[in-house]
């Protein structure tokens, strides 16, 4: 692949020389971000995508607008005894309902089931209860932007987080080699040998009983830092791995010898020598691996070491609607049709971007 | 949700003994959720049918609370309810519906010890020819065996026989040692099929203790560890058949029981299967679909009103004694501080937490609930959410870091939920933690959690005020670990109340009121923020008759094996 | 050959090493309370507490009960082994872990070698098709479905699946659980059939686009068009020269994601589908903190993945002849 500098100079591309030459217009170096910018721009679908995604987290960030001015109620407030006006009559969030002794037999008796949640008003309550309310009285759309939020924040911090670790460990072992490599390698080997979701689970609910409180490193239990930390860690490896093959591959380059033998200094080689020729896979791995983290957190959420309670995600949500499926299928179906929507529209431009970049770049998603 | 205890049921044992011996100090049941001591419903009587109502297959849609099927370890209503008619201990409690199931009968035994004057000294003789279900005879020294292995197994039951004469030294052996070693308060005679046993000190729950599921006899060659993989002989009237853990229990019929006495069933069905099925929603499902026969889960809130419209005449509801409260640590700020505490009673609404409970619960501020004689409803902290604020104000709590606790179970997770909430709503800082059902009461009961606030309940073990208040809520009786009184209450014109009333012997209107007294104080230290009393459902498949053949006991719940079908 | 197997195999036993000494890290760190008075249940006596200290040696410093975990581990996988107090023993049901383990491994390695074979199948197929059809509306049918197949969460999908196919709906499968297939096989297969669908879901979608392009890459290598310049009719091209290369990567994937799934990645599949096998034991083991089982399935997850890695180094060795390991 070319590097900037390279390609500002000259171009092997005859035949837009020869079209230069014949319709008289000389061909003007462009840097290749532009070029893939160009080639992004047009792949439609892919744009498309991004700006599905870019709706998605719109959404989900103004989920606090949306909570305060519309449903007036924040997502972990309870309306359990509240009454709506829907369409003009009231209506209880949970059903009334109760036992009685039935003064002939002396039997205990049920009135009728209580705690009934109220279902989707849509907008004939005035933007409260949108989707319904779940058991204990919450607003289900509000917490479903909340718990899109929560997923989102930790799918990308996590999704930067591991790819900063693994670039940094990448370059450390791609630009040292020997003992550092070795290191490297062996860790990445020992990552990738654990089973995934095992060691994530086990972190995660480990973490989740009292927080992590070690040096300067201070989470309690309920922090969302917490998934985020987990699933970055236990993902570097797969993204490591890659990188370092190919930083290992670009050592060898003459460039790079070049710049070592004019005595540029490690960080000089790394930074603008090494990072600037990666930097477009390392894009790519990025956007998919949000992707892969959000489903990652979804999982764990799921299983119960992710999001803790009440704070919602996709994953607690759908936990939380299983319960109710037969009843309320929506509260399942809602949060895992907002997972599909936002990682089909993450795979999508991720795809485009790695065709406009790196067509050849190979990433993959773990579970 | 659904009823399971881990330990709690010891403990609800226990009261009963103390509740018998009117001394105080047992112990108390843990309130693990949802026991099934049940206060009896009001249906008749099936015990002693004398017609046939013998079928061929009862089938349980069982829930996952089973933990082990060995009686020496089994600490759950899952695994006694189960056991009670496969091993039988010397003593059992009379299958029978209301407050009479609390009566102690002969089971191995022939009949009730007989007890020295200094009641130090227990001497019960085995029946005759009474053989295990591999037709091998059950022996006296079998009995002592059976205790002997419950040291050697490190069982949760040893506790119990702590009283005996030299249990507590066997205890101290290695587990080596143990094997030939040997408790000398347990003498017994195979030849004359007569048990001996010695106490240190006077024990008025002793009988109760030798009723324990704990006490169950096996024979003395059972290995020393976990047979829930390969369950020894019965005695009682099934056996386990099989055992395939998360998954089923088979009981069928011991082809050698013979019908020891008439107080206990020879039962109906001829094989039961207990189907591990986690999911409440499933399990009701299966048993609307006539897959089971029983479903022993708690219909799920969102399907209580479509089972009442189209199935109200095989459901049955029952009241256990018991209550639902919000415990606060009193060692632990803000709770240290009265004005807190008095806040979160007058902050929660009582009337959404019975909603939380699908309605099927009672919302109460007492300790005590309203069927015992001692209750005086109590009425101190209407919900008032702008004096809660105010209190919290005045204490100067405003912003003070505050942790709920609660189990992931749904039954304590949504009430922490609205705790949390509310806590917040009136200018706590408060977040949750919710941990798995299995670690819940050791942690929030180990002091060094210091858990602030959470989610607690109790379920009455035996009628008594002692169960409530000397368990729960007596400074005296606080623990470093395992401790029972979550708020560690320790209020010494309470402390002092209830030492004064252990020795009093009966229960008289006098008495009565006192013991109200303290469910006064208690509230007006607000040292719980009691919400609710809480009900359950039974609910059968068609063809079950619960006209007829219904027994839910005391201690054991539903008795499986006096239901009967429709004929 | 010897040489490498041999060094394979010592990374192996220090990968294994470092993870077992991790996973009992994390629960030895973990503050969730001292098993034994965990164990000793609601009633407990000081001595009962103390002497299930002594009994499973948690008064021990950490290093010991690492060794000593480590030992009873490695000694009830040695043959004909049978000293019930060296066992590796769960704390909150006191199973033998090992026999656990291996009682739910027929249910994963069910689901596993289930699934597997659907997805390999599918994978390849769906990959093909669109490879050979690539740029037709077919193919971005194609394209699509996998796309959206891989961007599912796993759990999810089960879920609704379970529900909507299952008795109370469409009444075309079973509702969850599993069946021996000794017992009976087709209940067995009928059981599992969902559970396999729902697993194979994703890896069809990703083999599927991860087989298209290399395909397509493949079709314009140098020897490919070779062959065609020398006559060779299309579809001896693709079965003889094109498949046989690109399916060389579809060989890593999975051999790897197969020990994946094996190794706790059923995880989800199984707890949906109340599959009650190794992964199920895992999850529960972790909610209870329960050290020994995390040990037992983590050491077999891990052994699997490593062990797959290095088969899948000699199965891409023999296909890909450049490539020799040394």
């Amino acid at each position: 692949m070319a590097t900037q500098q390279q390609a500002t100079d000259f171009t092997l591309d005859t035949a837009s020389e020869l079209a230069a030459e014949e319709h008289e217009v000389s061909i003007v170096g462009r840097s290749p971000w532009y070029l893939a910018w160009r080639r992004l721009r047009r792949n439609k679908v892919a744009l498309g995508a991004l700006l599905l995604f870019f709706l998605v987290v719109a959404a989900c960030a103004l989920a606090p607008v949306f909570a305060e001015r519309v449903a007036k109620t924040g997502p972990n407030e309870n309306h359990i005894t509240d009454v709506v006006m829907v369409d003009g009559k009231p209506v209880d969030v949970l059903s009334k309902g109760g036992t009685y002794t039935d003064p002939e037999t002396g039997e205990l008796k049920l009135r009728g089931a209580a705690g009934v949640p109220i279902g989707p008003t849509w907008w004939n309550a005035g933007g409260k209860f949108v989707l319904g309310a779940d058991t204990n009285g919450r607003d289900v759309a509000v917490r479903l932007l909340y718990g899109g939020n929560n997923s989102l924040k930790i799918g990308i911090g996590s999704a930067l987080l591991c790819t900063l670790m693994a670039l940094v460990l990448a370059l450390l072992a791609g630009y040292y080699g020997g003992w550092l490599d070795w290191g490297i390698t062996r860790f990445f080997d020992v990552m990738a040998a654990f089973p995934v979701i095992l060691l994530a689970i086990a972190l995660g609910a480990a973490l989740s009983i009292n927080g992590f409180h070690q040096g300067p490193i201070d989470l309690e239990s309920g922090s969302l830092w917490i998934p985020t930390l987990v699933i970055s860690f236990v993902l570097v490896a797969y993204v490591g791995r890659p990188l370092r093959g190919q930083i290992l591959s670009l050592r060898e380059k003459e460039f790079v010898e070049a710049a070592v033998a004019q005595g540029g200094s490690p960080w000089r080689i790394m930074f603008s020598e090494l990072l600037p020729n990666i930097a477009s896979s390392v894009l790519v791995f990025f956007t998919l691996i949000i992707a892969n983290n959000i489903l990652v957190e979804a999982a764990l959420s799921f299983l119960g070491a992710g999001v803790q309670p009440p704070n919602p995600s996709w994953g607690t949500l759908i936990s939380e609607g299983q319960l109710r499926i037969r009843t309320a299928p929506w509260l399942t179906l809602g949060p895992g049709v907002a997972i599909v929507l936002t990682v089909v529209a993450l795979n999508v431009f991720g795809d485009g971007l790695r065709d406009a970049l790196d067509p050849r770049a190979k990433v993959r998603m773990e579970h | 949700m659904t009823r399971r205890h881990s330990w709690s049921w010891l403990l609800a044992l226990l009261a009963l003994v103390l509740g018998l011996a009117f001394t105080a100090a047992g112990c108390g049941g843990g309130g693990d959720e949802e026991a099934a001591d049940d206060g009896g419903t009001a249906t008749t009587p099936a015990e002693g049918g004398s017609e046939e109502r013998t079928f061929a297959h009862f089938r349980i849609a069982f829930d996952d609370g089973l933990d082990y099927l060995d009686p020496g370890l089994s600490y759950t209503v899952q695994g006694w309810s189960i056991m009670w008619n496969v091993y039988l201990p010397l003593l059992t409690y009379k299958h029978t519906n209301g407050p009479e199931g609390a009566t102690l009968i002969p089971a191995l035994a022939e009949e009730l010890p007989e007890v020295s004057e200094d009641g130090l000294t227990y001497s019960l003789t085995l029946r005759e020819g009474v053989t295990y279900s591999d037709g091998s005879p059950v022996k006296a020294s079998d009995v002592k065996a059976s205790i002997q292995r419950l040291y050697q197994i490190d069982s949760p039951g040893v506790g119990f026989f702590s009283g005996i004469k030299g249990a507590e030294e066997y205890s101290e052996l290695k587990k080596p040692a143990m094997r030939t070693g040997d408790i000398p308060g347990i003498v017994t005679d195979d030849q004359a099929r007569t048990i001996q046993i010695t106490l240190t000190k006077p024990q008025g729950d002793f009988l109760n203790v030798l009723a324990t599921q704990f006490a169950g006899v096996i024979p003395a060659k059972t290995a020393a560890q976990d047979q829930s993989a390969s369950p020894p002989p019965a005695t009682g009237p099934y056996m386990i058949q099989s055992y395939q853990p998360n998954k089923s229990v088979v009981l069928v019929r011991n082809p050698e029981y013979e019908p020891l006495s008439d107080d206990l069933p020879r039962g109906n069905p001829d094989r039961l299967t207990f189907s591990i099925i986690e999911e409440d929603a499933r399990a009701l499902q299966t048993v609307i679909d006539g897959q089971n026969d029983y479903n022993f889960h708690t219909i799920p809130v969102d399907r209580l009103g479509e089972v009442q419209e189209q199935y109200a005449d095989r459901l049955k509801l029952y009241t256990p004694a018991n209550t639902y409260y919000f415990f606060m640590n009193t060692r632990v700020a803000p709770f240290d501080d009265i004005n807190v505490r008095k806040a979160v009673n007058h902050a929660i609404d009582r009337e959404a937490l019975v909603r939380l409970f699908g309605g099927l619960a009672t919302t109460t501020e007492n300790v005590l609930p309203p069927t015992y004689p001692q209750y005086d409803k109590i009425e101190m902290y209407p919900h008032d959410v702008a004096k809660a604020k105010q209190l919290v104000q005045q204490a100067g709590h405003n912003g003070t870091a505050v942790t709920v606790w609660a189990s992931s179970r749904e039954t304590s997770r949504k009430p922490a939920e609205y705790l949390n909430d509310v806590l917040n709503e009136i200018g706590l800082k408060a977040k949750l933690k919710v941990i798995d059902p299995e670690i819940y009461f050791t942690t929030i009961g180990n002091q060094q959690t210091k858990a602030q606030t959470g989610v607690a309940n109790w379920f009455q073990d035996y009628p008594h005020p002692l169960n409530w208040f000397d368990v729960l809520l007596n400074g005296n009786r606080i623990t470093e670990t395992h401790n029972n009184n979550y708020s560690n209450a320790n209020v010494a014109e309470i402390n002092r109340r209830i030492e004064q009333l252990k020795r009093e012997p009966e229960l008289t209107d006098d008495v009565n009121e006192q013991w109200a007294e303290i469910d006064r104080l208690v509230a007006e230290n607000a040292l719980w923020a009691p919400y609710v009393n809480r009900q359950f459902t039974d609910f059968f498949s068609e063809d079950m008759d619960i006209e007829s053949c219904y027994v839910n006991h005391v201690l054991y719940q539903l008795d499986y094996i006096q239901v009967c079908k429709k004929s | 050959m010897g040489a490498f197997l041999a060094r394979r195999l010592i990374g192996m036993f220090f990968v294994l090493l470092v993870i077992t000494f991790v996973t009992f890290a994390i629960f030895i760190v973990v503050p969730g309370g001292d098993p034994a008075t965990r164990m000793a249940g609601k009633n407990p006596s000081e001595q009962g507490i103390q002497n299930i200290r002594e009994t499973w040696g948690f008064d021990e410093p950490f290093y010991t009960q690492y060794g000593k975990m480590m030992e009873k581990t490695f000694n009830a996988m040695r043959p004909g082994f049978d000293d019930p107090n060296n066992e590796l023993i769960s704390y909150s049901r006191r199973e033998n872990v090992v026999d656990q383990i291996k009682q739910r491994l027929p249910a994963t390695f069910s689901l596993a070698i289930g699934a597997a074979i659907i997805w390999l199948a599918f994978g390849v197929a769906v990959g093909m098709i669109s490879a050979v059809r690539a740029g037709r509306l077919s193919d971005r049918m194609i394209t699509i479905l996998a796309l959206i197949g891989i961007s599912m969460p796993v759990f999810w999908l089960g879920i609704i699946a379970r529900y909507y196919l299952g008795p109370e709906n469409a009444g075309i499968f079973p509702d969850g659980d599993y069946v021996p297939l000794t017992q009976d096989p087709i209940g067995w297969f009928y059981h599992l059939l969902l559970p396999w669908m729902v697993l194979a879901v994703l890896f069809i979608g990703f083999y599927g686009r991860v087989l298209r392009s290399n395909i397509l890459d493949t079709i314009n290598e140098d020897y490919v068009r070779t062959a065609r310049a020398k006559g060779l009719g299309p579809r001896r091209v693709l079965s003889k020269h094109v498949l046989r290369n690109s399916l060389i990567p579809i060989v890593t994937l999975f051999g790897l994601d197969f020990a994946g799934v094996i190794g706790g990645g059923a995880i989800l599949t199984e707890t949906v589908f109340e599959i009650d096998g190794v992964g199920q034991y895992a999850a529960r083991s972790i909610r209870t903190l329960d050290l020994p089982p995390i040990m037992g399935v983590t050491i077999l997850g891990a052994f699997f993945i490593v062990l797959f890695n290095v088969i899948v180094d000699l199965v891409y060795a023999y296909l890909d002849p450049r490539i020799r390991p040394t």
